[in-house]
């Protein structure tokens, strides 16, 4: 009988015990297919944090294109315009939504145009040391945000 | 159900709501006081539109009498824009199709989008690019900075062309996110500004198209 409790015992404090969680994890994520013509296109994302501290996405790359650079649309003056940004900051326990017409990621020159439906391995790098990958499907946007959300 | 039925037949309920609305209003309750409670700005009085040409994306000439005979909106933009552009084009076919299932009876809107990177954006290219997002969009197009700047200048839409050098090729346009309407007697009407929400764009416009054929 002891044997038996020890066991159990060993079961549950495998269970319990801390495992190695992914810390960043990706939703959502999609390459907006690019119109004939358009040599940029623009990736999105949601970036689930579940650490107690902020973490940086300091890199994005994919073979399938050329350099991916992380840009903000801001307003300004009536204009609005992209800005370039080094990282994106995950916060510590939240998320950093990717969508458009707010942070993205901006793609320049597939090395092989990509088509609706197709899966994009995009690779990320955070402050932390820490890379993941995660695989992005390629869509023709409908124009409804919340679209993107919802549930099949 | 599919993504775009479900979209479609939400969107289809609100504009049968709005309508209904307007009709419970009708016998003079609805009047122009209703359209200062909307998120676009209507104008008291709907500005004429000067001579301007510019050329479509078939090739045809294209001016402020063309704008004639029928509601447009009118959205200004590049081609090599990832992410505002191709999101407003994507809006304006929700817009549509919408509004094509919905009010049979009317006559649907012209959609338009004015480049504002006429270097780049040659007949050609808009031929290629404006069917992409919606057949019977419209793409519009100058010959020079003049040609351009004689509608955005009236239309009170500023935009900056960033290269950095005279042969650089893959160069940032910045510019207003605003959708403008023009109405069928050729007179800018309103104004929406950016960002766009397909089915608060055509709750709007439903209420604006019927005050003004009321008065």
């Amino acid at each position: 009988m002891f044997n038996f409790r020890y066991l159990i015992t060993l079961l549950l404090l495998t269970i319990v015990s801390p495992v190695a969680l992914a810390d960043i994890t990706i939703e959502d994520a999609w390459i907006r297919e690019a119109p004939p013509v358009s040599r940029v296109q623009a990736a999105y994302a949601t970036f689930k944090n579940s650490q107690a501290d902020d973490v940086e996405l300091i890199k994005a790359t994919s073979p399938a294109f050329a350099k991916i650079e992380f840009h903000k649309t801001i307003s300004e003056n009536g204009l609005t315009k992209m800005q370039a940004q080094a990282s994106v900051t995950i916060p510590a326990k939240g998320n950093a939504e990717l969508k458009p017409e707010g942070m993205h990621m901006m793609l320049f020159n597939p090395v092989n145009p990509v088509r609706a439906g197709n899966k994009i391995e995009f690779h990320f790098t955070f402050s932390n040391g820490n890379t993941t990958s995660s695989s992005f499907i390629v869509k023709k946007a409908t124009g409804i945000n919340h679209h993107q959300h919802m549930h099949h | 159900m599919s993504k775009s039925l479900f979209t479609s037949l939400i969107l289809g309920l609100i504009i049968v709501v709005s309508v209904v609305g307007v009709m419970l209003y009708q016998g003079g309750r609805v009047d122009r006081s209703d359209l200062e409670k909307l998120s676009a700005t209507v104008f008291r009085m709907p500005r004429a539109i000067n001579p301007f040409e510019l050329t479509d994306h078939r090739g045809k000439i294209f001016n402020q009498n063309t704008l004639k005979g029928n509601w447009s909106f009118i959205f200004f933009g590049y081609t090599n824009c990832p992410d505002v552009c191709p999101n407003t084009l994507a809006v304006m076919n929700v817009m549509a199709n919408n509004l094509e299932k919905n009010q049979p009876d009317k006559i649907i809107p012209h959609f338009i989008m004015v480049s504002v990177d006429h270097e780049r954006d040659t007949v050609e290219v808009l031929n290629k690019y404006i069917p992409y997002f919606n057949n019977s969009f419209i793409g519009l197009t100058g010959s020079s900075t003049e040609q351009v700047d004689a509608i955005t200048k009236q239309f009170g839409i500023p935009y900056f062309i960033s290269k950095k050098s005279p042969a650089d090729t893959s160069y940032e346009v910045q510019h207003s996110g605003a959708i403008l309407l023009v109405n069928p007697e050729g007179n800018l009407h309103a104004l929406f500004s950016a960002p766009h929400d397909p089915a608060r764009l055509i709750n709007e416009f439903t209420l604006i198209r019927y005050i003004h054929e009321q008065e």
